[in-house]
């Protein structure tokens, strides 16, 4: 046996503070603003137009025709139909991708700095004038249906669908995927998506965010192009939805012969304006959001039961959602399950400052390493826009988190989750093979409800 | 000629140990990256012990003399950065991205475990599940979850380095031993076979120091072993395999044995399967997707493995009502077009600027360029080829396209994979 060279454990220093960048921020007379982030050193930019349309905005029966408006808005435009306009594009290097998300619909183009302008005068036009020919839609829409059917062999897709669909009023939105169901895909023709974009895709409420080493002058550019897009005076008042309380019973969504199971968790939680909001974000990564966290060191690092289990809380522009994400072998689920729930209970089992002060010190650390390109940050900007929430935010949530105590974490974790994940006030299931699972669960306790999500 | 001209600095030495250091200075990053790349990946594992190389990967978090188990990423994560680790076919790599002043910790980190992992009977068995959940979350689970398995299998031959993916097979798994673990340990993680780069705003200097402080007395545990490598020439006979599974849709994989990663010829292969099914302006997507309206979606791809043989593929989501004999077709005319004429000047120039803007994407975080510095370092020898691949990109003609067409693939050449949806679900 050789003697050891590696000495003892070295000394960390102290990070330099870090401020998320600030933008120029410039506000348009058609109810628009643009956010310019320059980021030297950052060569492929990132825009993205962020507008105000929320999910909610679909006509009921055309959910996922928000989706479909985004997808088709790059086949063709007035100024480059058909093929044109993906050739354009391309010989420019750029790529143009978006999302229609639950409360803006982001459109964006990537493209290296010296294409910045023609890359921000094809965006324009692809937000302005899309053809949404009737074949293009069509094939967009066997896309999306055939998404669909996949998911339908999807068991954590499916476990998804079962909480969002009992956490949610029946015939709400919110209730079904983002992209929307089969059937409101089937009826999302090209009659549909145009008057959706003529509609809704709108300057009031947009944001263009501009991100990377932006050349002289590109800032200037992008306010008089989208300056000149006419305001139509739509500006809807938005409000919270309102969601349905949990119940001890697990939903169980039935896949013969499936080799694992897959469970989710899903509660609606007060949103980011709630003084608890940074302290939950603590405790959640205390319990499931690290490596480290009481879920995986127990469930995967000891046990072995899982390659990981997840906890996260998400904003909204009003709520936001707590969620556990998992996949278990069969044999061990609701063994699993019954760990995850006694796991959330932090009022029987405080967090103690050490964990707290992990958590603490990797949110404020890892921050200035996830914002650290271009797209990462209009990413982020965007998410801050559609919830028309301002950029200074993301310092004031460090500011709060960094004061966190351990008790300040454990208190506001128990009373908005996770004392109703103990005492059956959470939405959970469970997508795997019912016969070998039911018994399972109810031996553990759990009340069993087999249910068929609507995809 | 491209837009930018790189020129990322880049500081080179090489330990007594034989570890070498690669350091690039970015004095705008808000971190320090820190990548290992080990060489030895799941085409060194041998007949009966497939798999293993990433079981290995999740031991490397089971503890050492100093650190416990699960500490390693704990303790990253308490001073805010990530850490993670990769398995492929060629390398198995090890990464951890901090604040600068955390940068000594990560590299006794890999220190530690580099030179005294200590895994228990207890966390062997433990991480052995673990993988298992992995294979059966990520492949076992999941529609079309065999086909990577499917592809490997029809593309080279049972003993063939490349015969199996990295994830294995359970039987395989659960044969695995502690004292396995042990001979490879000693076998592959030894100075000499690992290449480390960092990424960040320390100066090379200070940055070789700490790494010659930490890393600089390893004592490899084993001489340095012959790698796995065979020859495998362009296929004959056109392969074809179908199989038929419960799947909303028909996928359909063209492949072709290529040149391997270092090869002066991959760059051009790689430029032919951009111009036929990279963007949607590409020949196939337009045709296919756009034209006929036979496939939901056209890519291609190169797998980039580099033992003396590569794997290309172009793979088609086959849309409802029409079927793969029709892409087929319609894929082998346009590889032929290409093969006789070449890209058009506007391809030539649409395919070189998107490949500048993914590139340049690529290396804009510090934790992505030292990945790209540790795999140039390790399959070329050259980590300089950063800022000249978009040169050595723009140089290629079209000309070189179509003979790279021509020579790798050929029609003739091809494998065929058919997934077949099963009717009648």
């Amino acid at each position: 046996m050789t003697m050891p060279t590696v000495g003892p454990r070295p000394q960390v220093h102290e990070a330099r503070p870090w401020h998320f960048p600030r933008p120029q921020v410039q506000p348009l007379a058609n109810g628009m603003q643009v956010w310019a982030f320059q980021l030297p050193g950052q060569h492929v930019l990132s825009v993205q137009l962020v507008m105000d349309i929320a999910l909610a905005d679909e006509p009921p029966g055309l959910d996922g025709v928000a989706t479909l408006a985004l997808r088709g808005s790059d086949e063709g435009s007035r100024t480059h139909p058909g093929f044109e306009l993906a050739r354009r594009i391309e010989d420019i290097g750029a790529a143009y991708d978006g999302n229609a998300g639950w409360w803006g619909t982001a459109a964006g183009i990537s493209v290296a700095a010296p294409q910045a302008r023609d890359g921000l005068q094809l965006l324009h036009e692809i937000v302005r004038e899309p053809l949404y020919a009737p074949d293009d839609i069509e094939r967009h829409r066997a896309i999306r249906l055939a998404e669909i059917e996949r998911s339908r062999l999807n068991s954590a897709v499916l476990a998804g669908a079962a909480v969002r669909e009992a956490m949610w009023p029946t015939a709400s939105r919110q209730a079904l995927a983002a992209g929307g169901s089969a059937s409101g895909i089937e009826a999302s023709d090209e009659h549909a998506i145009h008057e959706f974009h003529d509609r809704w895709w709108r300057p009031e409420g947009a944001t263009l965010v501009l991100a990377g080493d932006l050349p002289e002058g590109l800032t200037q550019a992008a306010c008089e192009l989208f300056g000149a897009w006419p305001a139509t005076g739509l500006r809807p008042d938005r409000t919270a939805p309102e969601g349905h309380g949990g119940s001890p019973t697990i939903r169980v969504v039935d896949r013969p012969g499936a080799v694992a199971a897959d469970l989710q968790i899903g509660l609606i939680t007060p949103g980011r304006q709630h003084p608890d909001w940074a302290r939950m974000q603590v405790a959640t990564m205390c319990l499931g959001g690290l490596f480290g966290s009481r879920l995986n060191l127990v469930l995967r690092e000891q046990r072995g039961y899982t390659y990981g289990v997840q906890a996260g809380l998400h904003a909204g522009r009003f709520n936001g959602t707590f969620s556990v994400r998992s996949s278990f072998r069969t044999e061990v689920a609701a063994r699993a399950c019954r760990e995850v729930v006694n796991l959330l209970d932090v009022a029987a089992q405080p967090l103690d400052e050490h964990e707290t002060g992990d958590a603490v010190r990797y949110l404020s650390g890892i921050a200035p390493l996830r914002y650290d390109t271009a797209e990462a940050i209009a990413e982020q900007a965007s998410v801050l826009a559609a919830h028309q929430v301002s950029p200074g935010w993301i310092d004031e949530l460090h500011a709060r988190i960094a004061s966190t105590s351990a008790e300040q974490a454990s208190a506001a974790f128990a009373r908005h989750i996770g004392t109703a994940v103990a005492r059956g006030g959470a939405h959970i299931a469970l997508c795997g093979d019912a016969a070998t699972l039911a018994p399972q669960l109810e031996s553990q306790g759990f009340g069993v409800e087999l249910v068929t999500p609507t995809l | 000629m491209p837009h930018f001209d790189l020129d990322y600095q880049l500081t080179e030495a090489v330990l007594d140990n034989g570890l070498r250091v690669i350091v690039n200075r970015d004095p705008m990053a808000p971190a320090q990256a820190v990548n290992i790349w080990y060489q030895v990946g799941s085409a060194d594992e041998r007949a009966g012990a497939t798999g293993f190389a990433h079981l290995f990967e999740h031991l490397m978090f089971s503890g050492s003399r100093q650190v416990a188990s699960s500490e390693h990423l704990s303790s990253i994560e308490s001073i805010g950065g990530s850490a993670n680790a990769t398995t492929s076919f060629d390398r198995t790599n090890f990464f951890e991205t901090v604040p600068p002043g955390a940068l000594e910790l990560a590299l006794w980190l890999e220190a530690e475990r580099m030179e005294s992992l200590a895994v228990t009977e207890e966390n062997f068995a433990t991480q052995r599940e673990v993988v298992k959940e992995e294979k059966r979350q990520r492949y076992d689970n999941v529609p079309y979850g065999d086909q990577i398995e499917l592809l490997l299998g029809l593309n080279f031959p049972t003993g063939h380095p490349y015969d199996h993916p990295p994830i294995g097979s359970m039987a395989d798994l659960d044969a695995a031993s502690l004292d396995d673990a042990q001979d490879f340990y000693r076998r592959w993680y030894r100075p000499d076979n690992a290449v480390l780069s960092v990424c960040g705003p320390l100066p090379p200097k200070d940055v070789i120091e700490l790494a010659r402080r930490q890393l600089g007395a390893i004592e490899p545990k084993a001489p340095d072993q012959p790698r796995q490598a065979i020859p495998a020439r362009p296929h004959s006979g056109e392969p074809f395999s179908l199989v038929e599974r419960a799947v909303p849709s028909t996928l359909l994989h063209l492949c072709w044995r290529t040149p391997p990663f270092a090869d002066p010829a991959h760059l051009a292969v790689e430029q032919a399967l951009a111009i036929l099914a990279s963007g949607q302006a590409s020949r196939l997507p337009e045709l296919l997707e756009r034209r006929i309206g036979s496939a939901e979606s056209v890519g291609s791809g190169d797998f980039g493995l580099s033992r003396e043989v590569s794997l290309a593929t172009i793979t088609a989501r086959v849309r409802r009502g029409h079927r793969a004999e029709e892409i087929i077709d319609a894929t082998l005319t346009e590889l032929d077009r290409l093969a006789c004429a070449g890209p058009t000047a506007q391809e030539l120039a649409r395919a070189n600027a998107t490949f500048d803007r993914e590139w340049l994407g690529r290396l804009a975080s510090v934790e992505a360029r030292a990945d790209e510095i540790s795999s140039f370092a390790t399959l070329t020898g050259d980590p300089r080829e950063i800022n000249s691949l978009l040169s050595r990109v723009h140089a290629i003609t079209a000309d070189e396209i179509a003979q790279a067409t021509r020579d790798w693939l050929a029609p003739a050449a091809r494998a065929t994979l058919v997934y077949q949806a099963q009717e009648n679900r």
